[in-house]
């Protein structure tokens, strides 16, 4: 995923006369979407091909929504005919984070260790609770753990070594 | 309506005499319980908690600015799956 695409919306259709486009974005903010110099707009959110379109402007909508005046589409019509469109983006053109904060695409796949080096598996999936996110392991005989995404338990987070080091509390692995 | 001051935070007995054997042994071992009820008293901060969503114990770090909230709150029972985005995983 470091030099792909990631999706950061969906077109829900035209604003104005102006070829405006609404995007119900997916993240936890508009942050991306407005700062994007350029997108790729499919079918199909995993599509290889799309346009690529570069972006004028972009700004806050209605509530969930960016407005977006993309470079060659001037009017209402070719704006609604991007209706259902899925917005993506090149991983290198998203903003960096500050210190403690990390993309869900950079942390699923890295290999996760314990303190002493010891291979717990990968990550597969991220889930959002109400706390902190929690990361999906899955070890090398596909059992999967749920390891709590915490400062006090992330000990090393390695994005370029695709590894990340973690406090194994008594108990927090295989709880049933 | 909000529960009298005068009764304290309700914490389900058994899950208390776990909590209160921990801070005796002073070790930060995983306690596994299926009370999500039970409120997060400032004693449970820094402890990690097991809570079962009715399918999976879901792991919970307790910090300080979940106290006041019960454990449930923090152990959702759907799981929601979207796309890959620019979601961030934010530990501060």
């Amino acid at each position: 995923m470091e030099n792909g695409l990631v999706v950061l919306g969906r077109v829900t259709g035209a604003h104005a006369l102006r070829g405006e486009i609404r995007v119900r974005f997916f993240g936890d903010g508009p942050e991306s979407l407005m700062a994007v110099p350029r997108v790729s707009l499919a079918g199909e959110p995993e599509s290889p091909d799309g346009r690529d379109f570069v972006v004028e402007d972009a700004g806050p909508g209605r509530g969930g929504e960016v407005r977006m005046r993309l470079r060659g589409v001037s009017d209402r019509s070719a704006a609604e005919a991007l209706q259902g469109q899925w917005v993506r983006a090149d991983v290198a053109l998203l903003p960096s984070l500050p210190e403690g904060e990390w993309y869900w695409f950079q942390f699923v796949g890295c290999r996760v260790e314990d303190a002493d080096g010891r291979r717990l598996g990968v990550v597969r999936e991220i889930w959002e609770t109400g706390a902190h996110d929690i990361l999906v392991v899955e070890g090398d005989d596909g059992r999967r753990q749920l390891i709590p995404a915490a400062a006090d338990l992330l000990k090393e987070v390695d994005i370029e070594g695709r590894r990340i080091a973690i406090e194994v509390v008594e108990g927090l692995l295989d709880p049933s | 309506m909000s529960r009298s001051l005068r009764k304290g935070p309700f914490v389900d007995v058994s899950l208390q005499r776990k909590v209160d054997r921990l801070m005796r042994s002073g070790s930060k071992q995983v306690i596994k319980t299926w009370s999500r009820r039970s409120m997060i008293t400032p004693e449970f901060v820094g402890l990690t908690f097991h809570v079962h969503n009715g399918k999976l114990f879901m792991p919970v770090f307790v910090t300080e600015n979940m106290v006041g909230h019960r454990l449930g709150e923090f152990a959702p029972t759907r799981k929601f799956t979207g796309h890959s985005t620019d979601r961030k995983v934010k530990t501060r």
